[in-house]
């Protein structure tokens, strides 16, 4: 696996955000070899976050989310930069919680997904690290 | 019933297989900018008297936790009534997300329509 490096620019409009990201990870994908269960872990973790930002902390008149995907020999990483709301991560926002409720999983997908998941605020600017390891973590 | 949900990638199809059993087959993503809307038709379908609802995920491209949140809240409409909702041919990506989140216990995933329609 080569060293790829791609930048994109999600629009803080939801509809407009998630189908960026969608064709983000679409182009991303025809580059890096991966496979189709790592494409689904990271993927799908990325959507969640993306998702909680479009959500709570940006909106639409904010600026462009920047997102960074990098792929190298033995990780997938995202990195994601919002000018939005500050964000409070209690550990309930990143615990599952009871099988009838209808929200509140987003962030523990996105962890359950990941090896890290890792949020900062620096200044007015939210940033976001995601990384899989390129083996699997084990059932 | 049937029809695109209006600004978002997704194409529900109603199709009613029995008097109390329905099938419906969603197309495209079933994330955040959909959940509510089919919601909202899972209920409507509960409230003209469908008691099992099966959803053929064959072509959900992806399923989000706001999709999963929709088909939750349409088990909890279908089980209030007396009824069920189930689903079948799950992608890979769904799989995935229901085994994660162990909503695979009461969203168990059956392999085809056929046998989701058929099984106690």
């Amino acid at each position: 696996m080569h060293w790829i490096e791609r930048y994109y620019e999600l629009s803080p409009a939801p509809f407009e955000g998630i189908n960026q990201l969608h064709a983000a990870l679409d182009a991303f994908w025809a580059d890096a070899e991966v496979t189709p269960e790592v494409r689904i872990r990271f993927g799908t973790a990325l959507a969640e976050v993306v998702a909680n930002i479009l959500q709570y902390a940006v909106v639409p008149s904010d600026a462009p989310i920047q997102l960074r995907l990098r792929c190298s020999p033995h990780r997938l990483e995202a990195r994601l930069v919002d000018r939005g709301k500050a964000w409070q991560m209690p550990a309930e926002l990143v615990t599952l919680p009871d099988m009838w409720e209808e929200s509140g999983r987003g962030l523990a997908i996105a962890r359950g997904f990941l090896d890290t998941l890792q949020y900062r605020r620096f200044g007015n600017v939210n940033c976001w690290r995601l990384v899989l390891l390129s083996k699997p973590k084990p059932a | 019933m049937d029809g695109f949900v209006k600004g978002a990638n997704m194409e529900i199809t109603v199709n009613p297989v029995e008097q109390r059993a329905v099938v419906v087959k969603l197309r495209g993503r079933l994330d955040l900018l959909v959940a509510a809307e089919v919601k909202q038709r899972l209920a409507q379908i509960v409230n003209e008297g469908f008691r099992l609802i099966v959803i053929d995920m064959s072509e959900v491209s992806f399923v989000d936790s706001s999709g999963l949140g929709a088909l939750i809240g349409g088990l909890k409409v279908a089980r209030l009534a007396g009824g069920d909702l189930r689903l079948a041919s799950v992608t890979d990506q769904a799989q995935a997300m229901l085994a994660l989140t162990t909503l695979n216990r009461v969203l168990k995933p059956y392999p085809n329509v056929t046998t989701a329609l058929q099984a106690e």
